[in-house]
């Protein structure tokens, strides 16, 4: 199902600021208010709407003004989203270091909780220096091997970092850490996981009509 | 007038009447019609055809009305109409990334969104019913919405303590402790400490005037090709804390001219005996053995020297004290040695131990520092300086107290400064209008303005007194975040904390205790009851963890951690009645309430206990994954090859029943041991025990 938008640009110009948090300048005008409905509010007070009772030049100015709210505006080249601009913190491509992943909020706690407690066995390099990875039989997974990690679906994770490798069919090596994290720390773990993953981890495909934008 | 003429007037009057009427509709009609017309109006229309695409429509649609939505928070002073048009931002079901925004919802964060409001964390104008009144950044609203890599600002607002959630801020408040920002600018929440930089009274016993010169005119002395410093790998991490300040030449000579002259109250020269020295300078491997003590001492857990492997140069060793890769070519030899022998008699504030040299090992270490952590080169650009005219002195002075110097560095018998930059307190809250661009070139935002002036000082403002600090883009964004978070606003009730207190020590030890903890500088790398550094590990408890036969065999030769560490205790060459009197009171005072070390009697371990825990140990529980016995197992937990010498057993017990009530960050899972197992882990920990401790033990260091 499509949907016909009266006005393109304010879609467009939200776009634009959602993914570079910049503006496009402001050139001819902006936007009415919205008026009857809204609430008193202090600063409403500041911004009276026409009522009317105006005089005609007034009703005049009124009409061309709301014309060119909803028409003329030029179309102008969206800036270049920089996802990282708007990260909340990033982690750097384990397997190519010239690339920097961008976080979300979760995403960064599952960072920091995986460089306290999970780094040591699932990555090549720690903090303190050296891996413990190559002294364990069976190797534990990196945890950006998405080719390992892809397939897992979130249950599965969840019960292996809950339960405990021994519980889940898994190597007894890997504890339990369901009473160590909270249940949100295992979610964020696992959301890092995903995130640097490579390669990259696909959701599996919701069911239902996608929504687009013309 | 005729009854023809009248109805002329009367039609006329007529056609006027009709004419507004028509208009008198038509702007009855502009309202509404603007109405309808409107952004969020819009915005509500198009989400309830979004919707109606989605599988889950009546539960999007359950409380959706079609009228300005608000948020009101009056104790913040907060009203927000963002979820107008973001309609979908707390809809679990819309967090997928194709939804379109506004739709979409807002990423898991530990606040609820229908509590806090959008504005409270995104700033922008809550009020606003376009797309452009709410979020425009480059006008001069009284808040312009943040750019999402700075929003932990917004957390800092309130939360003034530690706060691991927010990593860019809180790399932000270290930096602005270890950049001294607080020694010039009044800085919310962030206490000034006693003492800033070094104290320069007799800097001219130090160091000589071509020395201070090349400092001032480039304070470092390690550089890459490119400018940049790398330690452990990371760039910028051992930066040095003094900013380049722009002086010109004349200025550079008159204040290195100054400083040179400084020289009230020198340090003693220690003197060697004449004849060992005449004997020991004889030998040709005296470098090489100095050198040796250097490394066995553990110098480098708290300073740090270049090495250069595979073409690449790195810092290894600790940020604690200064870094010493040239040092030889900057000190003085004599002064070198009355340092090494008593610091606080130089500088009283000195965080350096006072060792217990032998006479041969401090001139060995001393001729190795002199010959071998040198840079011939470092000054050989330099003119020759003669001695500094008294006009240069006396200019000299002068500069010292214009260009902010005794805002960090003191000088005995010069006022110190306070408050030498402007008040950063709110910094973060100020608009466009308070901010000073002049003629510059930058973008005119608060968040550019800030960018601008920590990342180039003179770009806002040529004749600013403010220093080059050349930082990391990383920590220019870090420095960003924690300015804008300091909006001058009184702390939220509850959360007054401070964000970097000045650290007064809570700890207060008294006696012969007392003196060695001061001598010894403990406090520098490990903490006591909540004050101390974080580098060892926390002592606060140490006495109920550790046996005290082990702690004093440890105090006397620390070499016995784990060989993957970088950082390791020093070897204070203490004197046996020293290691008694801190094994003492460690044992007995440092202590905790939650192990009863009465509370597990040894002698009850049986070998049968034993057997079932090796067998938990090695099979069921894997432990060798994480720790070594013998040379076999893992490196995240600590060496247990000597842990029946080494750990009290009801320590060990309680241990395995939640290691993180012992301590708060333990890596070690929390895991559901029966009581039966637990005394059968710690019946097999117990007969883990190593003739020869020299080898063993542990437990000590970072990463634990």
């Amino acid at each position: 199902m499509k949907i016909r938008r009266s006005n393109p640009e304010i879609l467009r110009d939200a776009q634009t600021f959602c993914a570079t948090g910049v503006l496009p300048v402001l050139e001819h005008g902006r936007d009415g208010h919205g008026t009857a409905s809204v609430a008193a509010s202090p600063r409403r007070a500041t911004h009276g709407t026409a009522t009317p009772g105006c005089t005609l030049i007034i009703a005049l100015a009124l009409v061309l003004a709301a014309g060119s709210a909803t028409s003329c505006r030029e179309n102008r080249a969206a800036a270049m989203p920089d996802p990282l601009a708007r990260a909340y913190d990033s982690e750097s491509d384990w397997s190519d270091s010239s690339k920097v992943i961008p976080l979300n909020y979760q995403q960064a706690q599952g960072k920091r909780v995986f460089y306290q407690y999970c780094v040591w066995c699932h990555a090549d390099s720690t903090p303190a220096g050296p891996s413990n990875r190559s002294n364990l039989n069976p190797n534990p997974p990196l945890a950006n091997d998405g080719a390992t990690l892809n397939p897992l679906s979130d249950d599965f994770m969840r019960n292996v970092i809950t339960m405990g490798g021994a519980a889940t069919g898994k190597s007894a090596a890997m504890p339990p850490w369901g009473k160590t994290l909270s249940q949100d720390d295992i979610d964020a773990v696992m959301a890092f996981y995903r995130a640097i993953a490579q390669p990259p981890y696909q959701p599996p495909a919701r069911p239902g009509p996608k929504y687009s934008v013309r | 007038m005729s009854a023809e003429e009248m109805g002329k007037v009367t039609k006329r009057l007529r056609w006027a009447f009709a004419v507004s009427s028509v208009v008198f509709l038509i702007v009855l009609a502009i309202s509404p019609v603007r109405d309808y017309l409107s952004a969020w109006r819009r915005y509500e229309r198009d989400y309830v055809r979004f919707a109606e695409s989605r599988p889950d429509t009546k539960r999007l649609l359950a409380d959706y009305h079609p009228e300005i939505d608000q948020i009101w928070i009056p104790q913040m002073q907060v009203v927000d109409r963002c979820t107008t048009c973001h309609q979908g931002i707390t809809r679990p079901s819309l967090a997928d990334a194709s939804v379109p925004q506004p739709f979409r919802a807002h990423p898991p964060i530990p606040h609820r969104v229908r509590d806090w409001g959008c504005v409270v964390c995104h700033r922008g104008q809550g009020l606003a019913t376009s797309v452009r009144d709410a979020h425009e950044t480059t006008l001069a609203w009284e808040q312009p919405i943040l750019p999402v890599r700075y929003i932990q600002a917004s957390c800092g607002v309130c939360h003034r303590a530690e706060l691991p959630q927010t990593p860019r801020l809180d790399r932000g408040r270290k930096l602005l402790t270890t950049l001294n920002c607080v020694g010039c600018h009044h800085l919310q929440g962030v206490e000034r400490p006693s003492m800033l930089g070094p104290d320069l009274t007799n800097i001219g016993t130090k160091v000589s005037r071509a020395w201070i010169y090349k400092w001032l005119k480039d304070p470092r002395t390690l550089t890459a090709s490119d400018g940049s410093v790398l330690t452990n790998g990371y760039v910028n991490e051992d930066e040095p804390r003094m900013p380049k300040f722009r002086l010109d030449e004349k200025e550079l000579r008159a204040i290195s001219g100054y400083l040179s002259t400084l020289s009230n109250d020198p340090l003693q020269p220690y003197k060697f005996d004449p004849r060992t020295v005449a004997a020991w300078e004889k030998r040709p491997d005296l470098i090489d053995q100095g050198e040796t003590r250097f490394r066995q001492m553990f110098c480098t857990t708290c300073h740090s020297l270049s090495v250069t492997r595979g073409g690449e140069t790195k810092l290894i060793g600790g940020d604690i004290g200064p870094e010493l890769t040239k040092v030889g070519s900057k000190v003085s030899p004599e002064w070198l040695a009355a340092w090494l022998r008593n610091p606080q008699a130089y500088l009283p504030h000195a965080e350096m131990p006072r060792y217990q040299w032998s006479d041969q090992d401090l001139y060995v270490v001393t001729q190795y520092i002199e010959s071998k952590l040198t840079d011939p080169s470092l000054l050989s650009d330099l003119p020759k300086f003669p001695a500094p005219a008294p006009d240069e002195v006396q200019l000299g002075r002068r500069l010292f107290a214009e260009k902010g110097c005794s805002s960090c560095h003191a000088i005995k018998g010069l006022a110190p400064q306070t408050d030498f930059g402007p008040d950063l307190a709110s910094l973060g809250s100020k608009t466009l209008s308070q901010l000073e661009f002049g003629n510059s070139k930058i973008t005119r935002t608060p968040v550019a303005y800030i960018e601008a002036k920590i990342t180039d000082p003179h770009s806002v403002n040529v004749a600013a007194r403010m220093p080059q600090y050349s930082l990391a883009p990383g920590d220019l964004d870090a420095l960003t975040t924690v300015l804008l978070s300091m909006t001058g606003k009184s702390a939220t009730p509850g959360m007054e904390g401070l964000i970097l207190a000045a650290g007064h020590p809570q700890f207060r030890a008294g006696g012969a205790f007392g003196e060695l903890y001061e001598r010894y500088k403990c406090y520098v790398c490990h903490r006591f009851n909540g004050y101390g550094g974080t580098l060892a590990p926390d002592l606060t408890n140490e006495g109920s963890r550790a046996q005290k036969k082990w702690i004093a065999e440890f105090l006397k030769n620390p070499q016995t951690l784990r060989p993957t560490l970088t950082f390791r205790m020093p070897q204070f060459n203490m004197t046996d009645e020293e290691v008694s009197v801190l094994a003492d009171y460690l044992s007995m005072a440092m202590q905790t309430p939650a192990v009863n070390l009465a509370g597990v009697d040894s002698q009850q371990l049986t070998p049968q206990m034993a057997g079932l825990g090796k067998q938990l140990y090695e099979v069921k529980y894997q432990c060798q994954s994480c720790h070594t016995i013998g040379s076999a197992g893992g490196y995240v937990g600590p060496n247990l090859t000597n842990v029946g010498n080494w750990i009290n057993p009801a320590w060990a017990e309680e241990w395995l029943k939640n290691p993180q009530s012992l301590m708060t960050d333990a890596i070690e899972p929390h895991r559901d041991f029966t009581d039966e197992e637990r005394t059968a882990l710690t019946a097999y920990l117990m007969t883990l025990k190593q003739t020869r401790p020299a080898q063993g033990g542990g437990g000590a260091g970072r990463g634990r």
